[in-house]
């Protein structure tokens, strides 16, 4: 049986404005979990996260989420996680959570990622104290999230991240932004674990499809590029789990 | 690079960090007494909040608004 992903990220929720409830009322009927990939809030208040949280009343099948770079932009990151977890969301970073689907495992691992870019043009740890954080925190992005794609045990391995782990879906952005939009280690981490897909937002103007440097399917569900409230990834468990198996027989 | 481009960048930055816009994808292109401004924002609240930012910066400048509001169509589906 199919396993129907719902996912979105860059919703920007304020503390008034469009109701997204309203928009997701029907999401129930189209899919058996729903991914929110960051950027949930506008400026990452408590208040903005109250918002999503109200929206998310009304969801009843599992929500799993990462944050992206706005949610964090007033300090507060973890204090808009735990709202989401209150309204039942389970917020990864560098962590990992496997759900049942009418007995097939969807595992996902989650974290915001950061930039640095893709081969040809990456940052490296050299020069200023400045730009070596900027290295570092996506490195260490990565290594979190391969730490958590390890951990699980599943039929369907998703990777969860607010920033790009390939160049694919950033078609539509200027090349100049590509470094802040995301970073090859994070391909790297969704390749070495043989993920069956991968799901990003953070690229307003890029593309919904792409594929990492090793092939694997890579969805830019930034709302902006849905023009919809949610999309719905249909996941056949039978053509998953293939990577996993080759890196095993290796 | 002009001044007018200068000053686009100042605009594309003022959107990204007053906390009324806070979006960073936002193009501003300004060619003498025109700034036109372009992307997806999230709500008709945040677009009217845009041209309420680059309103205080312009000064006599005309404003062309071409912000699209994010959709709300039908999900899109994809096969895996």
């Amino acid at each position: 049986m199919s396993v129907r992903i719902a996912a979105v990220g860059d919703i920007h929720v304020g503390t008034s404005g469009t109701d997204l409830g309203e928009l997701w009322s029907s999401l129930d009927a189209h899919a058996d979990l729903l991914l929110l990939a960051g950027d949930l809030t506008k400026c990452g208040t408590v208040e903005e996260a109250e918002v999503v949280a109200r929206a998310l009343a009304g969801v009843r099948v599992p929500v799993v989420g990462v944050l992206g770079n706005h949610d964090v932009h007033t300090g507060h990151g973890a204090a808009v996680a735990a709202v989401l977890e209150q309204a039942g969301a389970t917020m990864l970073e560098g962590a990992g959570c496997t759900i049942d689907v009418a007995g097939t495992r969807v595992g996902v691992a989650g974290v915001k990622g950061f930039g640095g870019g893709f081969p040809g043009s990456s940052c490296a740890d050299f020069g200023e104290p400045e730009m070596k954080a900027f290295v570092h925190a996506a490195r260490s992005s990565a290594a979190a999230l391969a730490g958590a794609l390890a951990q699980l045990d599943a039929d369907v391995l998703v990777a969860l991240m607010h920033y790009a782990p390939c160049r694919g879906t950033l078609v539509g952005e200027p090349e100049g932004i590509h470094a802040f939009l995301g970073c090859y280690q994070l391909g790297e981490a969704v390749d070495g674990a043989g993920a069956d897909l991968a799901v990003h937002g953070h690229a307003h103007a890029g593309s919904r499809r792409g594929a990492t440097e090793g092939g694997v399917p890579t969805f830019n569900v930034a709302r902006p590029v849905l023009a919809a409230p949610y999309t719905v990834l249909t996941v056949d468990p039978k053509r998953c789990g293939g990577r996993r198996d080759e890196a095993v027989t290796q | 690079m002009s001044e007018d481009s200068y000053l686009g960048a100042h605009l594309e930055e003022a959107l990204a960090e007053d906390g009324r816009v806070a979006e960073q994808g936002l193009h501003v292109q300004v060619a003498g007494d025109r700034v036109v401004v372009s992307g997806t924002v999230s709500d008709p609240e945040r677009k009217r909040a845009v041209a309420e930012v680059l309103r205080d910066r312009v000064g006599g400048r005309t404003l062309v608004d071409l912000t699209d509001v994010a959709g709300s169509g039908p999900p899109p589906e994809e096969l895996v």
